[in-house]
């Protein structure tokens, strides 16, 4: 990536799964990596390890971001941060799940690139690396999930209208089911719904090698959507479900 | 790790990027195309076997395919058409773009699938298009690509659970020599390649290409959108009609 002339990285979500792979794998190739979550601990492990520096910060406090972004200027901005809460179905969702749901994965996401991407256009250098998702894809069985990596799917494209001709490039992963710690999380024990597989599941260094690719790709090259999936995972299929129509 | 691979649309632009980077890294490329004197130059050059067929013919075809058994199947032969718009273009335009983009690459599928499913692995790479995304002023061509999109997404609904592996790359504005048979003005397609940009490579490609098919047996890398940083997509129009 140094080759493209991308010198640091910022990685949100960065203490663990696919943020923490993308940490080593960006620092690996010779990057100056600021990784950026609330855990402090699990950060200053990972600095011990890779040699990031930690930024212990909320994504949805705007103020702190601001602060803690100030002085750096990322040349890569990786926006990975993002949770499932709701997951399991709208009718089962509190109004606190959605809004930490579109809280971290679309609004964070917005006001991240609110504040990087100045100094991005104003260098005429910079990669956005939105971590979007299948979900954003397919309709998955889970609306406010789906709807906010809907949103960030969408929120790629235009950010590559926004920024034509600054020599920015914005590139969108859309993983589908990676090993981490991301249903543990965001799916309620006992919950109707498949938190663990019995499949060959996603690594969250395959999310990293696809983040690197796309930063080692040429210059002139914007590699603007990777979509990636088991191979034991699909998308699609029709359901035909009777109801009970009162009028016989 | 696959080794056979069958790259269709073999004889020129990115056919012969992806060929390039698959031989470059050691995998048995079989170069499928119509035109036998380039592809015995891209053989000279790149070690490559080739099967200089008409993907229309498909007798031919299957005359090919019986004695391969491809790992990886690259339908990369495609072309554009209808550029001037569907009301302009002769039917005879259609049924080749169709015929070419969507059939010959269903036909490939109907003859590589079944080895691949009895072999329980095998990975189908298709070249699509940004124009199956976003609108670009070719129904014809839009539809075809579009058309792509769909086929892979269905067929990796229907090869579930067999092993084998679908990937769609989608790329903007390579150079090659598209507009010089999509259009057959030559100061139109003059003027249609004259981008002024930086557009991707037909080896960009290639390294997509390869990219999906080394990654680990259990990743499917399943699209790749790639374009130029030069390119983009949208933006809206409001034209108000004459009364």
């Amino acid at each position: 990536m140094t080759k493209q002339g991308m010198q640091s990285a910022l990685v949100t979500g960065a203490s663990a799964g696919i943020g923490m792979a993308a940490v080593r794998s960006l620092r690996a190739a010779g990057l100056q990596v600021w990784a950026m979550a609330r855990r402090a601990d699990r950060l200053e492990a990972l600095a011990e390890e890779t040699g990031c520096v930690p930024i212990v910060a909320d994504v949805r406090d705007s103020d702190g971001l601001e602060a803690a972004l100030a002085d750096i200027a990322p040349d890569v901005l990786v926006n990975n941060a993002g949770l499932g809460a709701g997951i399991t179905g709208i009718l089962k969702a509190s109004r606190d799940d959605i809004e930490r749901t579109i809280g971290t994965n679309v609004t964070a996401l917005l006001d991240l690139c609110r504040i990087v991407l100045p100094g991005m256009v104003e260098r005429r250098r910079g990669h956005v690396v939105n971590v979007g998702s299948v979900a954003g894809l397919y309709p998955i069985n889970s609306t406010v999930y789906g709807g906010s990596k809907g949103a960030v799917h969408l929120i790629s494209m235009n950010l590559r209208l926004e920024l034509r001709g600054t020599g920015v490039r914005v590139t969108e992963i859309c993983p589908g089911r990676v090993s981490t710690e991301f249903m543990d999380v965001a799916v309620p024990p006992g919950a109707d719904f498949p938190a663990k597989t019995p499949i060959r599941e996603l690594k969250p260094e395959d999310i990293a090698a696809s983040i690197v690719y796309a930063g080692e790709a040429p210059a002139h090259v914007n590699v603007s959507t990777i979509e990636l999936q088991p191979l034991e995972q699909t998308f699609g299929s029709t359901q035909f479900d009777p109801i009970d129509w009162k009028d016989g | 790790m696959a080794r056979q691979v069958l790259v269709t649309g073999a004889s020129s632009g990115i056919g012969v990027g992806i060929v390039e980077v698959l031989c470059r890294d050691g995998f048995e490329v079989h170069a499928l195309a119509r035109r036998a004197d380039r592809l015995a130059e891209i053989a000279a050059r790149t070690g490559c076997e080739t099967h200089a067929v008409d993907l229309t013919d498909a007798k031919a075809v299957s005359k090919v395919m019986a004695d391969l058994a491809p790992d990886v199947l690259v339908n990369n032969a495609g072309r554009g058409g209808g550029f001037g718009g569907i009301a302009s273009t002769h039917l005879s335009d259609v049924q080749a773009t169709v015929g070419t983009n969507v059939v010959g690459t269903m036909e490939l599928l109907r003859l590589a699938l079944p080895g691949m499913v009895s072999r329980k692995s095998g990975h189908v790479v298709n070249i699509g298009s940004v124009a199956a995304l976003y609108a670009c002023p070719s129904a014809l061509y839009g539809g075809t690509k579009a058309a792509i999109k769909l086929l892979s997404e269905n067929l990796r609904l229907e090869l579930r659970g067999s092993g084998i592996r679908v990937t769609d790359i989608r790329p903007g504005r390579v150079t090659s020599e598209f507009y010089d048979v999509a259009l057959n003005d030559k100061q139109a397609a003059a003027r249609a390649k004259a981008t002024g940009i930086r557009e991707l490579a037909p080896s960009d490609i290639g390294e997509a290409v390869r990219f999906a098919v080394t990654a680990p047996a259990s990743v499917n890398v399943s699209t790749i959108e790639i374009q130029p940083v030069e390119q983009t997509y949208g933006g809206f129009y409001v034209d108000p009609v004459q009364q």
